[in-house]
């Protein structure tokens, strides 16, 4: 039976270097010559991607290149009244768009410029009885939830609103035999979800309840031959698991369990020195989101051209020391 | 405006009597819609335009502080054409909650608007999280036929897996059904334990189909059911000959490992199972830098050595 190779091979002419004038370019243009269709089709992301873009820049230093007036105004009018944020203006609250509108506002230091207390409301009436979080009043459980919780609230000085103990009791009710995460109890261990859970114990400072000897080897098994990421065995490897991966290892301090390399060579080698910006794999089209997390993986590999980043929070690490934030990491 | 028409010309087909039982979005630079035998299809071009026609008048009406019954029957409408085009517009299936809620729309009409949406986006997150709620929400009202609904939903769960390789949201959705409602029930984890194994054969690789397997395993031993240990056994067997068939499967060694670790046996037994483990592995002790390798060989080592090394931790109890 025919083997589908499960890895990719960089090709010979991919980049080497990191264009960071290009990306800088490809988020600050990215939007305005979206045509209306394009426009309106991601209308339900669009706090996400702009915290996305926001990130990158700061990475790349280059925050100034945006108008910050506008974005906290966007920002702004995506709360709804006494409650979340939705993802565009009359998008319905939801805690993803809710934890994107508190990060962007941090790394801004403009927090106070919305109604705090009801975001804060907002989040916490999303945690259940056992202590898992649904995304908003319709009840979809899911641990990206938590995290979304713990973090929007751990960036507003506020986690004594929420029930820590029982939240992290739900997070390990999702730990699987591998040592690894899935979505809910009872689902398949996946990176973006063991980011989501790792995150919310070292915010909680439960990492110790976590095999970290089992869940480093898995983490550390997502890396294939051509040096890139999986999010589960035998996917492809793709950009955006350079950060959910190595942030979870750099948080247990199993970074060096990976091959820094080829994972620096894989990521280089998925930028488009045309347009700018960052794709999945090599040769793919780029998005903001990859481009984030490519560029968020460089920094967490070493690269000092760039400003380091969090690895819980992805976000700048500078900003998370203005707020004073411990998070638990282990060495 | 040629939107409006081909909006309502939409809307009528979704409507009407017709069973549609397919969605495609086709690559044409025309404004194209057919209904032919069931199957629905609309040109890119066209789902574009519709797309922003909707989009526009949708959010119109949604932040009209009060609306009336026409709003109501308009907003569903608009709803269903925009999530026919977007699955993962959120703000559109919480519209369509509410709209259940006060029985605008019916469930079996919802469940039916969903399957025929999942024809055209197998892995959309958003549609399994409203399937999810509506379940919920139609076992609150009548719990009569809770076996019956999940015996549908795991196969629409699998149909969906079946459309777009290594579905993650339609098998996490199959394994919730599981556990929340089927895990106590002998026979739906045999019969599943049956019915996976023809499609095990078709997805070699494929981790969501191991992990599957694992829960029901676990559920079996869960609920003593006298065979577990007998299906455990059976599943090594059925394992260690496909490692042995398809070489260099990283999602087959990695099951094994779970198979190893959690077997219903006593101390003992498993002393004897890791000796004869540790005997099957060395066969594939060879130096994987060795030319002459093919890829898949050379995975088949490596993931042999790993599999060493996990027999030697649990033995030392270390994991």
């Amino acid at each position: 039976m025919g083997t589908p190779q499960s890895d990719i091979d960089i090709p010979a002419n991919s980049p080497t270097q990191l264009w960071r004038i290009k990306h800088r370019d490809y988020i600050v243009n990215y939007g305005k010559s979206k045509d209306d269709y394009e426009y309106c089709m991601s209308e339900y992301l669009r706090i996400n991607g702009v915290y996305w873009g926001i990130t990158t820049l700061c990475l790349l230093d280059q925050l100034d290149q945006l108008n910050k007036t506008d974005v906290i105004s966007f920002v702004k009018s995506c709360q709804h009244s006494s409650s979340g944020f939705g993802a565009s203006p009359n998008h319905d609250p939801h805690i993803l768009s809710t934890l994107s509108a508190i990060q962007i506002l941090t790394i801004y230091d403009a927090v106070n410029e919305i109604d705090v207390e009801s975001a804060i409301e907002f989040v916490r009436s999303q945690q259940q009885s056992d202590g898992s979080f649904s995304g908003d009043k319709w009840g979809e459980i899911d641990n990206r939830f938590s995290f979304c919780a713990l973090a929007c609230l751990s960036l507003l000085g506020r986690l004594d609103a929420i029930n820590v103990d029982n939240a992290v009791d739900f997070i390990l009710k999702c730990m699987n035999f591998d040592g690894a995460f899935g979505c809910k109890p009872g689902s398949e261990s996946h990176s973006a979800q063991v980011y989501c859970c790792v995150g919310s114990l070292a915010i909680t400072g439960r990492l110790h309840f976590l095999n970290v000897d089992a869940l480093g080897w898995w983490l550390s098994e997502r890396q294939l031959p051509s040096g890139g990421l999986n999010g589960r065995p035998e996917k492809l490897p793709d950009v955006c698991y350079s950060w959910w991966v190595l942030s979870s290892l750099a948080i247990i301090g199993k970074l060096h369990w990976i091959k820094r390399e080829k994972l620096i060579t894989f990521i280089l080698a998925c930028q488009d020195n045309e347009t700018g910006g960052i794709a999945d794999k090599p040769g793919d089209l780029v998005d903001p989101f990859h481009t984030l997390f490519g560029i968020a993986g460089l920094s967490l590999l070493g690269d000092t051209t760039l400003k380091q980043v969090n690895p819980v929070y992805c976000m700048p690490e500078d900003v998370i020391h203005r707020l004073g934030l411990k998070v638990q990491m282990l060495n | 405006m040629e939107e409006q028409e081909e909006y309502a010309k939409l809307i009528k087909i979704l409507t009407g009597q017709e069973y549609i039982d397919e969605l495609g979005i086709t690559p044409n630079t025309q404004c194209e819609l057919v209904f032919i035998d069931g199957k629905l299809g609309i040109s890119s071009t066209l789902s574009k335009k519709l797309y922003i026609y909707a989009h526009k008048e949708f959010f119109k009406l949604r932040s009209k502080p009060t609306s009336t019954d026409c709003d109501s029957d308009e907003i569903n409408k608009l709803s269903m054409v925009l999530l026919l085009i977007n699955p993962e517009c959120y703000t559109a299936w919480n519209t369509r909650k509410e709209l259940i809620v006060s029985k605008t729309i019916t469930s079996s009409k919802e469940f039916q608007f969903m399957n025929l949406i999942l024809t055209c986006y197998p892995r959309s997150a958003e549609l399994f999280s409203h399937r999810r709620w509506l379940i919920q929400h139609v076992i609150k009202s009548n719990d009569n036929e809770i076996v019956a609904l999940c015996k549908l939903e795991l196969k629409i769960a699998a149909r969906a897996a079946d459309r777009y390789y290594s579905n993650y949201i339609s098998w996490s959705h199959r394994c919730w059904i599981l556990r929340t409602y089927l895990s106590n029930n002998p026979e739906i984890l045999l019969n599943e334990l049956d019915d996976t194994m023809s499609w095990l054969s078709l997805h070699i690789s494929d981790s969501n189909i191991y992990y599957y397997r694992q829960q029901l395993l676990t559920f079996l031993v869960k609920i003593n059911h006298v065979d577990s240990k007998k299906l455990w056994k059976r599943e090594l067997q059925i394992n260690k000959e496909m490692i042995e068939y398809y070489e260099g499967r990283e999602a087959m060694w990695l099951f094994r490992r779970f198979l190893l670790a959690k077997i219903p046996e006593n101390d003992e037994e498993k002393k004897v199972l890791y000796h004869q483990e540790m005997k099957f592995v060395n066969q594939y002790n060879q130096d994987e830098g060795t030319s002459g390798f093919t890829w898949e060989q050379k995975r088949q080592i490596h993931f042999a050595k790993s599999y060493q090394i996990f027999i030697n931790l649990i033995k030392s109890d270390l994991l």
